[in-house]
């Protein structure tokens, strides 16, 4: 995870529940738009009492933790029945429609309920079963990517050689996608090596997509002093003498 | 009001993995993006001078307050990622081909372009002070005394690109000609593409 990594902040955009505390002035935009809350007022702007509303994770920190506007609820692909399935098995499922960064969001969550200032309070019981929950999905996430998955996804990233493998591959969470393509590279590299050896340059990989470019010879400065082709060949000959004797 | 406060810079960042290299710069999106970091300052200036109640700032307007000011540094993360993004891709490209291709060059903004050839210069007048190319890669195999043996290649000429030096010796490369020459002289043409190495093992 870092500042920059452009999947991190992609993962901070998936949204979770959460309920209002307090009465928050100006955030009734917050609610979804089917909501069927009566107790709150449609032509108010403030978000109400225990009113349920959706929030991104980027806004977890600093309204559900470090301040406890919002209670946050744990989503469905995170919630004790689901976490019952993946531990039975969970190779199985298409995480991928759960979550594209179910993996990444689920240590965040968790991470973000252990390191809260306001657990420590033993009287906030809605936060501690919330660390209770927490930490069982940590173990059931752990577990699950590094068990029968990670070894299904580099036993495919290694042997898929030219064959579709999107079928398995759509299943797979962003990170799962990242080890897979990080085995898929390693693996046709082998293969590369193994047909052609390691001496073989590769063409960069931006020029073999496009038209090659044209440089003209005085960008080489090829024209001056460059001989007939006829005495090129006798040197080329020479120098090829040279090389069979030395080898 | 979005739900997303960041949802126009937002728009900035799928498109950075989906490209094999990069693309188009987003010269249109991006005085949005300033336009919506000025909105959320004159909301929060705003928020701050209404919710004051006996000089302290009432609860109920602190979530709002705390939600616009976040905004604002996310949306400053995400432009430094795009622009982090874009940079590291622009200097890897310096040592696969010194030259950006034309039609790659379009993608770039003037600033970038310009960067690139500051970059590039910066990367020449190094190697040259230190007497080592990190343009053109000097491999080699290496002889059990810790030299390294010179390891020749086969290449084939399509179209005539002057002439390279291999070992105090010029080559030309006239058209439609092949030549056997040390590794190091040709890296760099073969992997811009510019001769083919034939599948030859010496």
């Amino acid at each position: 995870m870092g500042y920059y990594d452009i999947d991190d902040i992609l993962m901070e955009d998936e949204h979770v529940t959460a309920i209002a505390r307090i009465d928050c002035a100006s955030l009734a935009f917050l609610r979804p738009y089917n909501s069927t809350n009566t107790a709150a007022s449609t032509s108010s702007t403030t978000l109400m009492t225990n009113e349920k509303v959706s929030l991104p994770l980027w806004t977890l920190p600093f309204l559900c933790f470090d301040s406890r506007f919002f209670d946050v609820t744990l989503p469905k692909h995170f919630s004790d029945s689901f976490r019952k399935k993946l531990d039975a098995g969970g190779d199985s499922f298409n995480l991928r429609l759960k979550s594209p960064y179910f993996y990444s969001s689920g240590f965040l969550l968790c991470s973000l309920v252990s390191s809260s200032p306001s657990s420590r309070r033993s009287s906030d019981n809605r936060l501690t079963l919330l660390k209770k929950e927490c930490t069982l999905l940590l173990s059931v996430l752990k577990k699950t990517f590094i068990g029968s998955r990670l070894r299904k996804t580099l036993d495919w990233s290694l042997s898929f050689r030219d064959e579709d493998c999107t079928s398995y591959t759509s299943t797979l969470t962003t990170e799962e996608l990242t080890l897979f393509e990080i085995g898929a590279r390693a693996s046709l590299g082998y293969q590369e090596w193994k047909r052609k050896g390691s001496r073989f340059i590769q063409v960069s990989g931006i020029v073999k997509s496009k038209d090659r470019r044209v440089v003209s010879p005085e960008d080489k400065g090829g024209d001056k002093g460059v001989k007939q082709m006829g005495e090129f060949e006798e040197e080329e000959g020479k120098k090829r003498r040279r090389i069979e004797e030395r080898l | 009001m979005s739900m997303n406060f960041t949802s126009t810079a937002s728009n900035l960042l799928p498109t950075l993995k989906r490209c094999t290299w990069l693309p188009q710069y987003h010269t249109s999106l991006l005085p949005q993006i300033y336009a919506e970091v000025q909105r959320h300052r004159e909301t929060c200036n705003q928020i701050y001078t209404s919710g004051q109640v006996d000089n302290t700032l009432s609860d109920s307007c602190k979530p709002i307050l705390q939600l616009h000011l976040q905004s604002i540094l996310r949306i400053k993360r995400i432009l430094l990622s795009y622009m982090n993004y874009r940079i590291n891709r622009i200097t890897d490209l310096v040592y696969e081909s010194s030259v950006i291709p034309e039609n790659f060059r379009s993608l770039l903004s003037g600033e970038e372009r310009t960067f690139n050839e500051c970059y590039n210069d910066l990367i020449s007048e190094y190697s040259d002070s230190i007497g080592v190319s990190f343009l053109e890669y000097s491999g080699g195999i290496r002889g059990g005394d810790g030299s390294t043996l010179p390891h020749f290649v086969e290449i084939q000429v399509e179209q005539e690109r002057g002439g390279v030096v291999d070992n105090g010796v010029e080559v030309g490369l006239e058209g439609g000609s092949r030549h056997w020459v040390r590794r190091e002289a040709v890296e760099g043409m073969v992997r811009r593409g510019e001769v083919e190495q034939r599948d030859v093992e010496v």
